[in-house]
């Protein structure tokens, strides 16, 4: 596994300045939270990580690698971290099976025998060895945002960066994908998760991250962030969210 | 406000307690519907009678056709059997008009694919979006002239009838090369076939890129972040999707080319329409008989072609890719049965549910919650 390090990332569209000098990093093996108020550039961040979005200054790097280099290619960043969104983007018009698949065939290059096997044992491993050969509008929502994770993992990525992964699901769904994602953590993948799910926050979160504004506010341990914030900022929305 | 009350209101309409127990819709009694604008009229008396003939248009229609021909047939200006007996030479000249058709058609998909793509795809001005440094400020200078020659033809088609083409083509071929032959066809067919081709391809180009342009956002994000190059995520995401999306629409686009061949009669090219006008209006004096022919070949081929590619597109669409059409049976579509409709044919309301009976004025603001979507 690798570490992610973010150094004086600043974005702006337009007029709206969305990141105002971010520092973060992410460590092998560890599963970061990230979570602050909506609007405050949370996700824009997570996509600067796999240059969804090119940021206007500062840099990023995966272990050594300088990703915001020109030199480096952003379809090598994005097969080297995978990305789980809030909306799943599956492809609607491939079988669950053949989503995992169209990567690891025209990414990595794997015969279709290979990546036929890659693919069935990482549906087996968020528990969908029985939908192989669904659509993915023939299932629920939970369903679906695990495929979006075995499509992720099947990349055999060195870091998974989750965006609000369990916003766009019922409880239910909310629970079995947030299961499949403490196992990811557990295994020891690095992760990164925007989310809006304290529970899983203090549960499987290595450290927190307070970002507001643009900036990273505070961070520290669940324990630290949750129930002894320093700042104000992280005071208020706690005390507002917590209840 | 309970169910109780508007029965008791006179001038009722027919209420579900006054149906059959077999027949009494069960459940709970809906909540009133309360519409925005106009709060106090319930929702059946909004609807006009005469809107309520839709309903009814196959049978409406069938009938007025046969009144038609009945008309014609006893003023002796109409004779069936001699329609019969011309219709087997129409296949020739039928065959013509299909092969203009679908020969320019094919061809013209291929060239629209390219087109469509340019016109899907805007050149940047943001450059915001993209690595400053690693390309130039003007990288994307290069996209200006193909877009804007792209927008230019398909304007320029759409915005033109295909008589003014297909005379500009017949003349600027017939002034450089005034007769010549080329693979069996003399230079009338390759004029008409030229005209035909860059005007179907104007109008798929515009299909494809509504088609293009109507594949989710997400699909793309999706297919950047598992590491897929624009190029394949063109070719494995985008245009699969929008094959699918275009199939109705392309299914017009033919049929549209198909009616727009008859023009080809005006450069004398023996077509379907050429062929009935010419022998059977003119030689055999029998204008009617003359356009029902054509009717029954346009109507017949366009009418089966449209309806097996909706049953085709119906029966082979992917879950969640395009809007699937509501079900509507035989009988609600030759009928219109079910619901209010059924006591314009005189049959009796069968089945007015209590929420269509007009409730007493509620105090309440009027909520909006579900009705004000139409």
């Amino acid at each position: 596994m690798s570490s992610i390090r973010v150094k004086g990332v600043r974005k702006s569209f337009g007029e709206l300045e969305v990141l105002r000098g971010v520092d973060l990093e992410v460590n092998s093996g560890e599963v970061l939270c990230i979570v602050g108020p909506s609007g405050s550039g949370k996700s824009t961040l997570l996509r600067c990580m796999n240059l969804l979005v090119i940021p206007d200054e500062g840099q990023i790097f995966l272990d050594d690698v300088a990703l915001t280099d020109p030199r480096i290619r952003p379809e090598w960043v994005r097969q080297n971290i995978g990305m789980v969104f809030q909306s799943f983007n599956l492809f609607t018009h491939l079988t669950v099976k053949r989503n995992v698949m169209l990567a690891l065939r025209h990414v990595k290059r794997m015969n279709r025998a290979k990546a036929e096997k890659v693919a069935v044992s990482q549906l087996t491993r968020v528990g969908l060895a029985d939908k192989l050969n669904a659509y993915p509008a023939q299932l629920s929502g939970g369903q679906q945002q695990r495929v979006a994770i075995a499509r992720a993992l099947a990349m055999d990525p060195k870091a998974i960066l989750f965006d609000e992964p369990t916003s766009a699901l019922d409880p239910e769904s909310i629970h079995e994908v947030l299961a499949v994602m403490s196992r990811i953590g557990q295994e020891g993948m690095t992760m990164a998760v925007v989310t809006h799910e304290m529970g899983f926050a203090k549960e499987v979160a290595d450290r927190v991250v307070f970002f507001d504004a643009g900036r990273v506010v505070e961070e520290g341990t669940p324990d630290e962030i949750f129930e002894r914030a320093g700042h104000e900022r992280t005071q208020a929305f706690m005390k507002k969210i917590l209840r | 406000m309970s169910g109780e009350e508007e029965r008791a209101l006179p001038g009722r309409p027919l209420l579900s307690d006054d149906l059959p127990p077999t027949r009494r819709p069960t459940g709970p009694l809906p909540p009133p519907i309360t519409t925005g604008p106009n709060v106090s009229s319930p929702r059946y008396e909004r609807v006009s009678r005469w809107s309520q003939l839709s309903t009814y248009y196959v049978p409406i229609g069938v009938a007025c056709a046969v009144a038609f021909f009945f008309l014609l047939g006893s003023l002796r200006y109409f004779s069936v059997s001699f329609v019969i007996q011309n219709l087997p030479a129409g296949i020739g000249p039928c065959e013509t008009s299909l092969e203009f058709t679908t020969y320019t058609f094919v061809i013209g998909l291929g060239l629209a694919m390219g087109l469509g793509m340019v016109r899907a795809h805007p050149p940047r001005r943001d450059p915001s979006l993209r690595r400053k440094k690693a390309r130039g400020r003007f990288s994307y200078l290069w996209q200006w002239p193909l877009y804007g020659f792209a927008t230019g033809y398909v304007q320029a088609i759409r915005g033109t009838p295909f008589l003014v083409q297909l005379y500009i083509v017949f003349f600027a071929v017939a002034l450089t090369a005034p007769s010549f032959s080329f693979l069996g066809w003399s230079q009338f067919y390759w004029i008409g076939f030229i005209a035909l081709l860059i005007n179907t391809t104007g109008y798929q180009a515009e299909a494809i890129r509504g088609g293009i342009q109507s594949v989710e956002a997400g699909q793309i994000e999706g297919a950047k972040a598992v590491g897929l190059t624009r190029f394949q995520t063109f070719f494995r995401i985008t245009m699969p999707q929008t094959l699918r999306l275009v199939t109705l629409p392309l299914t017009n686009e033919w049929i549209s080319n198909f009616k727009t061949a008859t023009i080809l009669s005006y450069i004398s090219i023996f077509e379907l329409y050429e062929w009935s006008s010419l022998n059977i209006g003119l030689n055999d004096n029998r204008p009617v008989e003359a356009f029902v022919l054509l009717t029954i070949f346009y109507l017949g081929i366009n009418v089966t072609l449209s309806r097996v590619m909706t049953y085709v597109e119906k029966t082979r669409r992917i879950p969640g890719l395009g809007t699937p059409t509501p079900e509507v049976g035989m009988a609600k579509r030759l009928f219109g049965t079910g619901g209010r409709n059924r006591d314009l044919l005189g049959l009796g309301a069968v089945h007015v549910s209590a929420r269509d009976a007009p409730g007493p004025i509620q105090g309440s603001p009027p909520s909006t919650e579900d009705t004000n979507s139409a």
